[in-house]
Order: C-alpha cells, then sequence, then structure tokens
C-alpha cells in the first residue's frame, strides 16, 4: 500500500473512531447513571420516552441541540467558544492509541502509553479556560479547582501506568496487550489497579472526587455558564468521552485489553469497559463527596508515596530477578493491598473520632445522634 | 519536491506564527494560549522527526504541566481584565530592524550551510534514547535533579510566608 | 567505574552539604541557625583537599562529559576558595536583615557545584547543566532579601538577561553540534581543526557564543545588569556573584575559544578586541560617575572583565600558554580582591545604617581604622599599585598581551589602567582625607558590627592580596602548570 493511502485510510479510521467512541459515551452513560443510580436508590429513573427509557438520550440530545447558544455578556467569548473544542480533543485523539484486536490499532505507537497521558493535558487546559472565559466566580474557581485536582491526580496516574509499563518492558500498548496472555496484570498489580481506579475517578471529576461541579459550592463549577449543546459538548462528549478513554485504558493495562475466551476481539475490550464504567456509577450512587482538603491530602500524602512505594520494590524486584519477577511482585502487591483493606477500618475509624472530637468536644464516638 | 517538504513548512507555520503572537499579544491570557499553541507545534515537529516519545514529553510536560501553572498563576495572580501591558513598548522600533537583520543574515547564512549532525540515526527509539541518556549522558541527567532542586528551593525562598521566628 | 566517582567527589560533598542544609534548617530556632555557615565552609574545605589529592590525576569520564586534570583542579579550587570567602562573609549580615537560612548557603554551594562543573565541562551537554544549575542559583541569591524592593529586582533582571544570555549560549552551541556532529569539545577542536566546515556558521556561533558569554561575564554591550544587579542584591551575595560566575565563565570562556576555536581565532579575535576596548572604556568610565559603592565596583569589574578579554586575545593569538595563565592568575587575585572590597561594605552595612554611598566613607579612618585599612589595601590592588596582587596580575596580563604581539592593546589597557586608579583612589582620599557631614557621623554606632568570621574573611582576602603581591610564585607556577595540563590541548 503507498504512503499516502495508507496515511488517508488511518485518518478516516481516526476520525471516525474518534468521535464515535466519545458520541456513543454519551449517548450511553448519562441513561445508564441516571437508570442504574435510580435503581441502587430505589428509584425508577426515566422512563418514560420509548420502551424503558431507551430514547430518552435522544430526547435530551435533541433538546440541547435545539437550545439557545447563550454566552454571558461579559464573558470572552472567543475562549468560551473555543474551550468545549479543545477540551474534545483529548477524547477523540486519545482513542487512537488503543488496540481493539489483534493488529487493530489505528496509529500502532511505540510510546502509546505516554501520549495516551499526554493527550489528556487538552482537557485540562479546555476546562481552565472555561472557567476563566465564563466572567463567573464560581466558573473560575470550579476550573481552577477540577484542574488542580487533575493534575494532582495525574502524578500517581502515571506512576502506575508506569509500573505496568516496567512489567512489560515497553511503551507500546500493542506489547502491554501481548504481556497479558498468561495473567492479567490485575492480578499481578491489583495495587496498582486500585489506585489507577481512585485517580481515575479523580481525574475525570468523578465521585467522590466530583468537588469542581459541587453544587452546594459552586453551583455547577466550570459548567455554570455553558447551555445548550456547548454543555452538551463538556458534559457529554468530554466528560463521558473521557470516561470511556479511562475505562479502555484500564482495560488494556489490567484486564487484558481485547484478550478473552474463545478468541480475542474487540467485543471482549468493550465489555470490560462497561464492568469498569459500571464501578465508576456504582461509586456515583454509593459514595459522599470528599472535601477539598482532604481530596488534595489524599493525593499527595497517600497515593503518591504509595505509588512511590510500589514502583521502586517493582523495580528492585525485577532487576533482582529479571526472569521470575511476576510472582513476587504478584505477593508483595497483593499483600499490601490486603494490609491496607485491614488498617482502613480502624484508621479511618480513629480519625474520624479525632475530628468529631476537634468539631465537638465530649462525644465519643458511637455516642452521638447522628 | 518530496512529500515531507510542504509538512515541514506547514509545521515550522505551526510553531512561528503562535510565538509572534505570544510577545504581541496585549492580553496575558491569550499571550499564553499562543504558547501552548507553539510548544504543540514544536511536537508537531518532534513528530515529523519521528522522535514520538519526545513529541508525547513535549505535551505532557509543556502543554500539561507548565503552561497549566502559568496559566494558574495568571489567573490567580492578575484581576481578571487580563491586565493590558506590553514591555519595552519604546524600545520595539530599534528591536524591530535589529531584529529583522539578525533574521536576514541568520536566514542567509543557515539557509545555505552544511551540517554534518545530519548523520544522527533516524529513527531514534525509546530504548536507544534511554541508553543514551542513561550512560552516555548520565551525569548532565543526574546534574538535571539539582537544578530542579534549586528552582523547588527559590520557589519556596521567594513565595513562602515568613516562617515564625 | 571507580574513575567516575573520582572525578566528582567534590561535587557530591558539596552536594550532601547542601541536602543536609536545607533538611535541618527548618528544624533549628532561629538562634540555632547562628552556625550553620560553618557547616558549609567545613564541606568547602574536604572537598577542596580531595580536589588537591587528585591533582595529578588527568582523564576525562562520564563518556567524556568531564575532565579531571591540572586546569579543573586550579579552578575548582579557587572556586571553593570563593564559596568558602563567600559564606564567612555572610551571617552577620543575613542575621540582621532577618534573612538567615540555612537555604542561603545551599545555594552558594550549589552554585559553586555548578561552577566546577562548567570549569570541569569537556562535552557541551555537560556544561550546559552546571551553567544552568550557577545561574538558578545565583538568580536566587540576588532576589534573598525578598522584602527588600531593590533585590527582587535585582534578581528578577538576572533572571531575565540571564535567561537570554542562556538561550543565545545555546543557540551558538547548537551550531557548534549541527556543524560538528559532536558536543565532545575536543571531537569539536577536530572537526573545526580540518578546516572543511562552513565558515559563515561559525561565524555565527562564534558571534553567539560571544554574546552569551559577554552577558555571563559582563562584557560590553552586555554589561547593563551587572550595577543593577550588584546594587539590590545582598552585599555579601553580591560579592560572590560578582567573582564566582566570571571564574566559572572565564574557565568556559578559555576551553570554548582558545581549544575548541583555537583553529579559527582569526575570526573570532578581531570580534574580540573590539569587545574588549568596549568594555574597558564602558567600565572605567561609568565608574568615574558612580557615587554608589557597590555600583562603582560593579563597573571595576565591568573594566576588569575587560583586561582579562585582551588576555584571552593573547592566548588565542600566540599559542602559548601565556596569556592563559595570566588569566587564570588575574583571575585568582581579583577573587581576593574584589571579594574583600565587597566584604568591607558589608562591615560596614553591619556597622551602621550604610547606604554604600560614597560620601559616607569620609573620615571612615578615625571611625573604623581596622576597615579603612582593609580597604585601602584592596583599592590600591584594585587599582594595580604595587606591592599587591593586583599590580602583579595586571603587569603579567598586559606582558602576556605585548608578547602576543598587540603592544597597542597593552597600552590602550594601561591608559584604561590609569583611568580607572582615580575612582579606587579616591575611596581611599574619601577614607583618610575627608571630614564626615555631621549627619552621617550621627549614624555611626561603632562595635554594632563585630563578627570574627567576617573579620576572618576579611583578614584572609586581604592576606592574599598582600602575600600574592609579594609572593606570586606558587599560584603563577600553579596557573602555568594548570594551563599546560587541560586536556584535548
Amino acid at each position: 500500500m503507498s504512503w499516502g493511502l495508507s496515511f488517508v485510510i488511518h485518518l478516516i479510521a481516526a476520525l471516525v473512531i474518534g468521535l464515535a467512541v466519545p458520541a456513543l459515551s454519551a449517548l450511553v452513560f448519562p441513561f445508564a447513571v441516571r437508570r442504574l443510580s435510580g435503581f441502587m436508590s430505589d428509584r425508577l429513573g426515566p422512563n418514560r420516552v420509548g420502551p424503558a427509557g431507551f430514547f430518552q438520550p435522544i430526547a435530551d440530545f435533541l433538546k440541547l441541540l435545539l437550545k439557545e447558544d447563550v454566552a454571558p455578556l461579559k464573558a470572552d467569548r472567543r475562549l468560551f467558544r473555543l474551550a468545549p473544542a479543545i477540551a474534545f480533543i483529548t477524547p477523540v485523539l486519545a482513542v487512537s492509541v488503543i488496540p481493539f484486536s489483534k493488529g487493530f490499532t489505528i496509529a500502532n505507537l511505540n510510546v502509546g502509553l505516554v501520549f495516551i497521558v499526554a493527550f489528556s493535558s487538552f482537557t485540562v487546559l479546555g476546562i481552565l479556560l472555561a472557567g476563566w472565559a465564563s466572567h463567573n466566580k464560581y466558573s473560575l474557581l470550579g476550573g481552577l479547582r477540577s484542574v488542580a485536582q487533575m493534575v494532582s491526580y495525574e502524578i500517581p496516574m502515571i506512576l502506575n501506568i508506569i509500573i505496568i509499563a516496567m512489567l512489560v518492558g515497553s511503551l507500546s500498548l500493542n506489547d502491554v496487550v501481548g504481556a497479558q496472555g498468561k495473567i492479567w496484570f490485575i492480578a499481578v498489580q491489583p495495587l496498582a489497579f486500585l489506585v489507577f481506579i481512585v485517580a481515575g475517578m479523580a481525574e475525570l471529576n468523578r465521585t467522590p472526587f466530583d468537588l469542581p461541579e459541587a453544587e452546594s459550592e459552586l453551583v455547577a463549577g466550570y459548567l455554570t455558564e455553558y447551555s445548550g449543546m456547548r454543555f452538551g459538548f463538556f458534559y457529554g462528549l468530554v466528560e463521558w468521552g473521557n470516561a470511556s478513554i479511562w475505562a479502555l485504558t484500564g482495560a488494556t493495562l489490567f484486564l487484558g485489553g481485547w484478550r478473552g475466551p474463545f478468541a480475542g476481539n474487540p467485543g471482549w475490550l468493550i465489555l470490560k469497559v462497561l464492568v469498569l464504567a459500571f464501578a465508576v456509577i456504582w461509586f456515583f450512587a454509593t459514595f459522599p463527596r470528599l472535601q477539598v482538603d482532604q481530596l488534595m491530602n489524599f493525593a499527595w500524602k497517600v497515593l503518591i508515596p504509595l505509588s512511590l512505594v510500589n514502583l521502586g520494590v517493582t523495580g528492585l524486584l525485577i532487576i533482582l530477578l529479571p526472569n521470575s519477577f511476576l510472582p513476587p511482585v504478584a505477593a508483595f502487591s497483593w499483600a499490601s493491598v490486603i494490609t491496607i483493606i485491614l488498617l482502613m477500618g480502624p484508621v479511618l475509624r480513629k480519625a474520624l473520632l479525632r475530628k468529631r472530637l476537634k468539631l465537638n468536644p465530649g462525644t465519643e464516638l458511637g455516642t452521638s445522634q447522628s | 519536491m518530496h512529500f515531507s517538504t510542504p509538512i515541514f513548512y506547514l509545521v515550522s507555520a505551526l510553531v512561528i506564527i503562535p510565538a509572534v503572537l505570544m510577545v504581541a499579544m496585549r492580553n496575558l491570557i491569550y499571550s499564553a494560549i499562543a504558547m501552548i499553541a507553539c510548544f504543540i507545534g514544536v511536537a508537531a515537529v518532534f513528530v515529523t522527526l519521528n522522535a514520538e516519545l519526545l513529541a508525547a514529553s513535549q505535551l505532557l510536560i509543556y502543554v500539561g504541566a507548565i503552561s497549566i501553572l502559568i496559566l494558574f498563576a495568571i489567573m490567580l495572580t492578575r484581576r481578571r481584565s487580563g491586565a493590558i501591558c506590553l514591555f519595552f513598548h519604546r524600545q520595539s522600533w530599534a528591536a524591530l530592524p535589529a531584529g529583522a537583520a539578525l533574521a536576514v543574515v541568520l536566514g542567509i547564512v543557515l539557509g545555505s550551510a552544511r551540517f554534518s549532525a545530519g548523520s544522527a540515526p533516524k529513527n531514534p527509539s525509546t530504548a536507544n534514547l534511554a541508553s543514551l541518556l542513561f550512560n552516555q549522558y548520565a551525569f548532565p541527567f543526574e546534574l538535571a535533579s539539582l537544578v530542579l532542586l534549586v528552582a523547588i528551593v527559590g520557589a519556596v525562598l521567594l513565595a513562602m510566608r515568613e516562617r515564625r521566628s | 567505574m571507580q574513575h567516575d566517582v573520582v572525578a566528582i567527589v567534590p561535587e557530591l560533598m558539596l552536594v550532601a552539604a547542601a541536602l543536609v542544609l536545607l533538611l535541618i534548617d527548618p528544624f533549628l530556632p532561629a538562634k540555632g541557625r547562628r552556625g550553620l555557615s560553618w557547616l558549609g565552609i567545613m564541606a568547602c574545605l574536604p572537598a577542596a583537599a580531595s580536589v588537591w589529592l587528585a591533582r595529578s590525576q588527568q582523564f576525562s569520564t562520564f563518556s567524556h562529559g568531564i575532565a579531571l586534570d591540572g586546569f579543573a583542579v586550579f579552578f575548582k579550587i579557587l572556586l571553593l576558595a570563593v564559596a568558602a570567602l563567600a559564606m564567612l562573609l555572610s551571617e552577620k549580615h543575613l542575621a540582621r536583615n532577618g534573612r538567615l537560612l540555612g537555604d542561603y548557603y545551599a545555594l552558594v554551594l550549589l552554585a559553586t557545584v555548578g561552577m566546577m562543573v562548567m570549569a570541569s565541562a569537556i562535552d557541551l551537554a555537560t556544561f550546559f547543566v552546571g551553567l544552568e544549575l550557577m545561574a538558578l542559583s545565583s538568580y536566587l541569591l540576588a532576589g534573598f532579601f525578598r522584602h527588600q524592593l531593590r533585590s527582587i529586582e535585582a534578581s528578577l533582571k538576572y533572571f531575565l538577561t540571564g535567561s537570554f544570555a542562556s538561550a543565545i549560549l545555546l543557540f551558538g552551541m547548537a551550531l557548534l553540534y549541527g556543524l560538528t556532529g559532536s558536543t565532545n569539545y575536543q571531537q569539536i577542536s577536530i572537526a573545526i581543526g580540518s578546516g572543511s566546515l562552513d565558515g559563515h556558521v561559525i561565524v555565527i556561533a562564534v558571534v553567539l557564543l560571544l554574546g552569551g558569554f559577554a552577558f555571563k561575564v559582563a562584557a560590553a554591550p552586555f554589561h547593563g545588569w551587572a550595577p543593577d544587579v550588584y546594587q539590590g542584591a545582598p552585599t555579601p551575595a553580591a560579592a560572590f556573584l560578582s567573582v564566582g560566575p566570571k571564574i566559572a565563565a572565564f574557565a568556559a570562556i578559555i576551553k570554548f575559544f582558545t581549544i575548541m576555536l583555537g583553529s579559527e581565532q582569526a575570526r573570532w579575535v578581531p570580534l574580540m578586541i573590539v569587545v574588549a576596548i568596549a568594555t574597558m572604556l564602558i567600565g572605567a568610565t561609568m565608574a568615574l560617575l558612580q557615587h554608589d559603592l557597590k555600583r562603582m565596583l560593579a563597573f571595576s569589574s565591568i573594566a576588569h572583565v575587560g583586561y582579562l578579554l585582551l588576555a584571552l586575545i593573547a592566548a588565542g593569538q600566540s599559542h602559548s600558554n601565556f596569556g592563559s595563565s595570566a588569566i587564570l592568575f588575574y583571575l585568582a587575585a581579583y577573587a581576593a580582591m574584589n571579594m574583600g572590597a565587597f566584604g568591607v561594605l558589608v562591615f560596614l552595612a553591619n556597622s551602621a545604617r550604610f547606604n554604600d554611598s560614597l560620601d559616607e566613607m569620609a573620615g571612615l579612618a578615625r571611625r573604623f581604622p581596622g576597615a579603612a585599612g582593609v580597604m585601602a589595601v584592596l583599592m590600591f590592588s584594585l587599582a594595580g599599585i604595587p606591592p599587591t596582587a593586583g599590580f602583579l596580575a595586571k603587569f603579567y596580563l598586559f606582558a602576556s598581551v605585548v608578547d602576543a604581539g598587540y603592544a597597542w592593546l597593552a597600552v590602550i589597557g594601561v591608559l584604561f589602567s590609569v583611568v580607572s586608579a582615580f575612582y579606587y583612589l579616591r575611596v581611599i582620599v574619601y577614607m583618610y582625607m575627608r571630614e564626615p557631614e555631621p549627619e552621617v557621623a550621627a549614624v555611626m554606632e561603632p562595635g554594632g558590627g563585630r563578627s570574627w568570621d567576617l573579620s576572618l574573611g576579611l583578614g584572609l582576602a586581604t592576606a592574599v592580596v598582600i602575600v600574592l603581591g609579594v609572593l606570586p610564585a606558587p599560584v603563577l607556577n600553579a596557573a602555568q602548570d594548570a594551563v599546560a595540563k587541560i586536556l584535548g590541548s
């Protein structure tokens, strides 16, 4: 195949798949959130449009499309309009480095892992500009908060991606999937997987880290002034598109990518993505929101040191046992996960008690009214 | 003409036009955005040179971290009207001909120059890069960590509230 | 592998001391920081000793990134002495301004590490990282008194101009790499010496390198930052900044211009002559107009850079080691006398509400006879009057210029030197032959600023100035030896 033809084919594939993934996510996920969280909190959720409410997303889409596109009078209009588009670059580009099945990757880069992380910069930039351009203090605060959070949690995210890269010995996502032929990395590095999930929730501004949109403090954060299709862009395409990218990355790094019983194909990958997305929704329905100070402390004082220790020990084991490092790494990782889970209860209870004593001296744990 | 030539000019424009805009813009936020565009252009230059890791690092570090922090600093310190300021405005008339003359001289000389560093490998693999960085250039690489340390110390020294003594 | 570590043991010592300083500083109460300077000074001594023990070694290491040769040994010991002296001068001044922090000494040490790397680097990448380490630390030292507007202004100016200088230098280095395909000094030297390279590009590279270095050493026409920075920076930091970076930059300049571009001297010598004359002219004439002593010393240091560039021309022209060794000896003498002069200003600022102005020097001999005596010796030396180090250094330097066949340049240099004598001697006249204005005399508080480490530093600087003036042979021999043992020449 000539160079030019292959370039055109790749370009078209990149555009089609890159646009399809966020678009499908924007249609499926918001609806799934509403129905599933409705189910979890013993409500119905939207069930009027079409059978079991299945056409609700389309109705929502049409409504957003028909709404007037308003920009605040004092907003910086150019940036206000540009910001959603900048943020949208991330999901469109990041899809192109994900391997969907054996030999099917739109852009088979040998440094795909780094690119996935690098592309996430655009969303950060878009959110920051949206917050600034809106000329609204809630927007600005929401934007700044969101960006501080995303930048902070990007560090543990990258550290754990590096752990996987070390286990594989390559930065290519195809090699990552290839290395999981015998065992998925979730079984080798459950600790990294846990941190990946937690940091991912924060990166995506999802519960319990959805402070940027904390409606009780910030109205709707950087989204406050957005309406109509621009709101749809941000809320649907960017946020849920990024959720899909995160799930695709997680499935590729930890759950064996397109591998599965019978034959490896994109179906398995989509199934794994749906499982991870379900986890996101589950968290949404289960967890309360953190406070700002807790959020930052958790990133810098817990996740990053934990990831650094994990990185250091894994690296050491790889150097010491270059031929059979997977069992000891798995042993270490599982041991630390179990330790953390066992310790979590007592430590949290103590911290809670200390806090309650500080707020309301005299009360003891278990005797307070709430 | 090789097919890469027009791509090269396109990518160079992606670097140069935002760079000029960055200096010329009066609104700091716009300047910062132009700078980000310039960084993205540089990443594109790396891509055309098959240096994909460098391109990704450029995006990750310059667009994802440095520019964001700069924007953060501007937004937190400036009043939002985007203080309009242009440094050295009286000197710009003298700077223009001087800069133009330098550009012409550099253009003429470097345009016709023969460089021998083109013998570098065409496809710098990540492994090659790593072995260069951690073997031949290990010392400057480690020394760079001291530069970063000094930068951190400096940030604390200049920005931290006075200690209670 | 063993060799690798031997070559950087002194740097490692300084880094370790800097890290310890940074670590323990936050845990100390304000009074406990009193002795911190000695931690830094005590790190310099074993570092210098380890440099001295390795003086007979001659090899390059870290994939030919740095060289351990006689040249590096001379510069490393000189730089360590400068750092130790700077830390001796500092403590009391920092305490009086409420900024007695371990970070200061850590920055001095890290800047010294950067300078030592610059002096021993034989690879462009290594050199540049060392340069940035030195530069970044210097900007911070200039702005260390962050509650003083002038200090912050100095830091900002230094940072902006210095960043431009680094960029210009980097452009020049990139052109050298592009031309020769190597970052190693020796290989670049061989490639340029072959004469098959594009001469126009070499000229551009030379101009860019010269411009970048001119910024770093404050040579005309890129000297503008120096007076503002030295005036605004904390005085002990100014003492360090006016000497350390220049020494390191000249170490690099010698390697760049006489080794790497040695075969191209016909291209850079004419340019260098123009720069040198302009530098001497601006330094000597502008210093005449200054009433602020720190600004005066800044312009005087610009003039001294002009003399040093004359010797560089000699070194490039004559292919003998005379010029280079003259630069080395001059740098040693300049370090002692310039730091001493700034040290006297530190002493006065500690003792009184001293604003560095010439008027306040009036009648100093009666109020502070010791300080006045030290200042007089140092001013004689800066002016180049025997029997001081300044005289011998200048004599040796101009001799090297004459030897290289540039008698007329030497004559110009001597003329400017005569002009410069005026403003140095003016200080002595003020100190010994003028009565102070009444309001100036009133604010002096004798005895308030005594600190024995500052006195020790001043004493050492003066002693070096006199000893070098009487007994120059050891240092002179060391300088000649160092230049003879430069790798790759």
